[in-house]
């Protein structure tokens, strides 16, 4: 696959100004989950909050965490598995079905009744599976970088803020690349429309052969998210102990938005780059 | 079936938002922690903002603990839960411990009645958590002891200990409050000048320790409560008897190597024991010096080497006391319990030695630098007595002045402080001579306001009726010795006050 740079630059901004409410609004689903996860969240003080998110937290980490302030400190962790449930599960539905309305004008065979909704059922399975494959090998670098990589490049920069700010870089770099090996899987699922096997392994192929590219996509449209991440990671025990602890939620409120409208873009510059891939080589 | 499912699953959710379960009770627990935050907030903002808020602003900070009881009012226990269930044990717990924030900030305002309301209301509805009753009963005695009734303390101390058992605590850990009730009662007693009451408490004191022996007892509490009765015993002056349960202790000790923490105990109060035994100090002294250089970062070692100069002084050894004050001073300048009295001890030996200058300056550091201590009340009056023995009477009255401008100054300075009594009553003593007797009695005024129920009081009364007496006021004497006869009916002197009260109003 040719892809220059200047491509993936046009498919960046033409995914910017090509924003189509009903292309997102599978994402705002998910979005909204999560918004109602946060609301639920603030309200443990009520106990429809309680009985809900609090019960979940409890579940997790035992009483200790369903207190306050110390609820606040656990959250960023509950609201990243619970992002990771919905963009694995609810996603394996709701990305190809985003995915299917940005290719719906380029690609004719869509454009039949019933035809998005089909291709969007078939592509469950293959999308799940790489949506789960990527939350364990997410998991397999967290349980790593506390071991090795991480005290080590804290201990190079010589521990403190500079220490900790690299410790997290680390981190969510590494993070992201990962998830960027199998950015391409529900957009092969959807645009190829084959088997499981192929849309899985066509789909790592792909997102190796643009990981570059797609990298560049993650930090552009996820810096907004990754800025909003920083804060609640790096500084939440302060956040927490010297600040109004639900600033944590009201960050996190900022986290989900530019995340949902970070991956929105992020699918849609992919999309654009593979079909430009693949025009290049017809 | 498909309907079934789903009317299940809502039935499910239904229950557990409404309150099957335990999610009321969470979230009422989760309601106090946050109110409780916010009103920690509060207060470290006005803390921030007023380095001491004044009883208004303590007051209206005390509003925001307060809510916390209101919004979530009891009980806490339900008929079905197990017995120490988590929820509704740490649902009380919250809420308890924004009541004992009230209490604090009550005793801190000065109105150690609404303490005192508060931490009974509290202990009633402990709903049989211990932990929390034996705070709130802390509580109330703290309030009792603030409001002058010191005998409804006192009981209260001796009914917490009939009442609760001894925490036992991990090796060389921290002594249960508990344990510091009996030393509590004898200085009670002591401020009070009740040197009977205090003997008495005393006895009690080792009757309760002996008693809490004979109970069975982990190495630890046993290793702490013996040191306890080794210290009663050593304040009673009973050598015999504290030579003995120091052999116990000692045993204790060797025995467990994790007790290697109180071997500074041990070897100071073998020390003391000496000290009372033998005709001549030298050995307790030798021991004492011992204990300080062995042990210099243990209040043992700053405590053996004060004891180590006082027994020098007793014995007329003036240069090796002197050496010793100065070394307590030097090297224990943060210890509120060695340090002021070792100052206090070094300007009374300068001015003994004819130092007469750097006594002065000794006595006049010694509010500065310690203003909340007994050497403090002391040294100001000290100074005005000792230019008063060397007939200068001119520096006398200068420095009665200035005593009783020290005297204001320390009581502005911290008005909640437990020698604030005793600053009053050196006041009072100091504006008599200097002839300032309206002054006097408005001292005695607020003493009846704030010091109500203290011997000083009672001292400043009969004093108070005397002067007015002798200005030609003898209705305002008779008003001063009517509230001794109302504050002080058990009094000895009850009788005599009545007697002269009578001939006042004749």
């Amino acid at each position: 696959m040719r892809i220059t740079v200047s491509t993936a630059v046009s498919c960046a901004r033409e995914a910017i100004q090509d924003f189509r409410l009903h292309e997102y609004l599978p994402f705002g689903f998910i979005l909204a989950t999560q918004f109602l996860f946060l609301i639920l969240a603030l309200n443990l003080g009520a106990p429809w909050g309680m009985g809900t998110v609090g019960f979940l937290a409890r579940n997790i980490g035992g009483d200790a965490i369903s207190h306050y302030p110390t609820f606040f400190l656990f959250l960023p962790n509950l609201a990243a598995w619970i992002e990771a449930f919905l963009y694995t599960v609810a996603g394996s539905f709701l990305i190809p079905l985003a995915i299917a309305r940005i290719l719906e004008p380029s690609d004719a065979a869509l454009q039949a009744p019933g035809a998005v909704l089909a291709r969007v059922k078939r592509s469950i399975l293959p999308v799940l599976v790489g949506g789960i494959l990527t939350v364990g090998a997410l998991a397999g670098w967290q349980y790593l970088l506390p071991k090795g990589p991480g005290p080590l490049i804290r201990s190079l920069a010589g521990g403190g803020f500079l220490g900790e700010t690299l410790y997290w870089l680390l981190g969510v770099l590494i993070a992201y690349a990962i998830s960027v090996c199998f950015l391409c899987v529900p957009i092969v699922a959807v645009q190829d429309g084959r088997g499981f096997a192929h849309s899985l392994l066509g789909g790592i192929k792909r997102s190796l052969a643009v990981f570059p590219f797609s990298c560049g996509f993650v930090v552009l449209f996820s810096l907004p998210a990754i800025i909003a991440l920083y804060v609640t990671q790096v500084f939440g025990r302060q956040l927490v102990s010297q600040m109004r602890p639900e600033v944590m939620a009201v960050l996190l409120f900022a986290y989900v938005v530019f995340i949902s409208i970070g991956t929105y873009f992020l699918y849609a510059a992919t999309t654009r780059l593979l079909i430009s891939g693949r025009q290049e080589e017809a | 079936m498909r309907r079934g499912a789903w009317v299940l699953v809502w039935v499910t959710v239904a229950l557990v938002v409404s309150g099957c379960g335990d999610a009321v009770r969470l979230a009422a627990r989760y309601r106090a922690e946050q109110m409780i935050h916010q009103a920690e907030r509060a207060e470290r903002e006005a803390r921030l903002g007023q380095a001491r808020p004044d009883s208004a602003t303590l007051l209206r900070l005390r509003e925001n603990f307060l809510a916390v009881r209101q919004a979530i009012p009891p009980p806490y226990r339900r008929a079905s839960d197990a017995p120490g269930a988590l929820v509704p044990l740490t649902l009380l717990q919250a809420v308890g411990k924004a009541e004992l924030h009230g209490v604090r900030l009550a005793l801190q305002a000065g109105r150690p009645d609404l303490a005192l309301e508060q931490a009974e209301w509290l202990s009633a509805h402990a709903e049989g958590d211990i932990l929390t009753r034996r705070k709130a009963d802390f509580a109330v005695m703290g309030a009792l002891r603030q409001m002058g009734r010191y005998d409804d303390a006192i009981a209260q101390m001796h009914r917490m200990l009939e009442t609760y058992k001894l925490f036992t605590p991990r090796a060389g850990g921290e002594e249960d409050a508990l344990l510091s009730v009996p030393e509590l009662m004898v200085n009670t007693r002591l401020e009070q000048g009740d040197e009977a009451g205090a003997a008495k408490e005393l006895e009690y004191t080792i009757a309760y320790y002996q008693k809490t022996l004979r109970e069975p007892n982990s190495p630890a509490l046993e290793a702490q409560v013996r040191s306890l009765l080794i210290r009663t015993y050593l304040e009673q002056g009973n050598a015999t008897a504290a030579l003995t349960e120091l052999a116990g202790l000692d045993k204790l000790v060797a025995s467990n190597p994790e007790f290697k923490s109180l071997e500074p105990e041990v070897h100071y109060s073998r020390a003391r024991v000496r000290s009372l035994v033998d005709k001549t100090p030298d050995e307790a002294i030798h021991l004492l010096d011992r204990v300080a250089a062995d042990y210099p970062t243990s209040p043992y070692g700053a405590r053996a080497l004060l004891e180590s100069a006082v027994l020098n002084e007793r014995h007329k050894r003036f240069e090796a006391a002197l050496d010793r004050y100065h070394a307590v001073i030097n090297l224990y300048p943060g210890d509120q319990r060695v340090a002021p009295m070792a100052l206090f001890r070094q300007g009374m030996l300068e001015e003994q030695a004819g130092k007469w200058e750097s006594a002065k300056r000794t006595l006049e550091s010694i509010p500065v630098k310690y203003p909340a201590s007994k050497a403090a009340a002391e040294a100001p009056i000290t100074i005005a007595l000792r230019y008063a023995s060397r007939n200068d009477k001119p520096a006398a009255l200068a420095a009665l002045s200035r005593a009783v401008l020290t005297y204001d100054e320390l009581i502005s300075r911290d008005s909640t402080s437990a020698f604030t009594t005793l600053y009053r009553w050196n006041k009072l003593r100091c504006q008599l001579p200097l002839g300032k007797w309206q002054d006097g009695l408005k001292t005695v005024d607020e003493m009846l306001v704030k010091d109500k129920g203290h011997p000083y009081t009672a001292q400043a009364l009969i004093e108070a009726a005397r002067i007015a007496k002798s200005h030609g006021q003898p209705d305002r004497g008779a008003v001063y010795l009517q509230r001794y006869l109302e504050d002080y009916p058990k009094s000895p002197l009850a009788d005599r006050v009545r007697k002269e009260r009578e001939a006042m109003l004749r």
